[in-house]
């Protein structure tokens, strides 16, 4: 598998997937890009590879501050692939870093938390 | 021919409260620009993290449709020309408690109306949990082959606004197009 690292631009997150590291995924940033269903293609297909492969542990790490409700869908997408990784078996944790007053994203984190059995913690940054 | 009087034109602005104005072809570009002075401009007057995010939000929703739909639906390049053209303002609303106005108008094919005006006629008679229960349903539905979006972006609206999702149809000089007019508002407190 092949080290997705896509640097962030105004409108979309920097992509940080090492299949090396598959504790230590990370997306960061805004996301808000033209077509966002292309842009989260490649990333949904890296997760479902991973998933695929059986790694020993997943962490991914979400810092997001900004997400259109069309990138909103993609990572409800991948959350879900990474749901059913939990249901299979593989632990999953994903840590959802917010800045604290940003009430937003926080209660994405929460809406996103109540659908999901993967542990998923919220995490407040000064 | 007497030429635009751009001080009068200014003058409406302001008393209409109108703190920033767009009338062209959106683009990603211009959605982004746009998206970084809304953003500027309200910290700089202080407004709450969260009214901030609504507007932004609402912002970038109803851009990004009109830019979707003209897209998606423009055959040639010259109906793409007409229907990226997009009026897009943001106004500060003169009542007692703060609020914004987010308006956008765009051309619409007629055909394609009653689908619109039925979902929003929908979504403005939803309360709080009924909206959050379908914003929930649809998040979690597959995509259907060749969507345009997930059709969360005019309930998302609907929850950011404080007062239900406002629109317009008015004639045009085609039969085949309508000028659609939507205005969101989002209390600032």
């Amino acid at each position: 598998m092949q080290h997705l690292y896509i640097q962030a631009t105004e409108a979309t997150p920097l992509i940080d997937l090492n299949p090396n590291t598959p504790d230590a995924l990370r997306i960061e940033g805004e996301s808000y890009p033209e077509n966002t269903f292309e842009f989260y293609h490649p990333i949904l297909q890296w997760i479902s590879e991973l998933i695929y492969h059986r790694p020993a542990s997943i962490t991914l790490q979400l810092r997001l501050f900004y997400l259109n409700t069309g990138s909103i869908k993609c990572f409800m997408d991948i959350l879900e692939m990474l749901d059913e990784a939990h249901h299979q078996g593989v632990p999953v944790q994903v840590e959802w870093l917010y800045d604290e007053d940003n009430e937003r994203a926080l209660e994405l984190g929460e809406d996103f938390a109540e659908d999901l059995d993967l542990a998923f913690h919220l995490v407040a940054q000064a | 021919m007497p030429s635009l009087d751009l001080l009068e034109l200014r003058h409406t602005f302001e008393r209409a409260r109108i703190l920033l104005a767009f009338n062209g072809p959106v683009s990603q570009g211009i959605i982004e620009e746009m998206g970084r002075a809304v953003r500027a401009h309200l910290e700089n007057h202080a407004v709450a993290k969260h009214a901030l995010a609504d507007v932004f939000s609402v912002y970038i929703e109803q851009t990004q449709n009109i830019h979707h739909y003209a897209r998606h639906q423009a055959a040639s390049a010259e109906a793409f020309t007409q229907l990226s053209h997009a009026t897009i303002l943001i106004g500060q609303q003169q009542t007692e408690t703060p609020a914004y106005q987010v308006m956008s108008a765009n051309l619409i094919a007629q055909q394609d109306l009653p689908k619109l005006t039925d979902w929003i006629d929908e979504i403005n008679t939803l309360d709080a949990k009924a909206l959050r229960t379908l914003y929930k349903q649809k998040l979690r539905q597959p995509l259907v082959q060749g969507a345009k979006g997930a059709g969360l972006g005019l309930i998302e609206m609907r929850r950011r606004a404080c007062q239900p999702l406002s629109y317009r149809i008015q004639d045009t000089e085609t039969a085949e197009y309508k000028f659609f007019s939507l205005s969101v508002s989002v209390c600032a407190s």
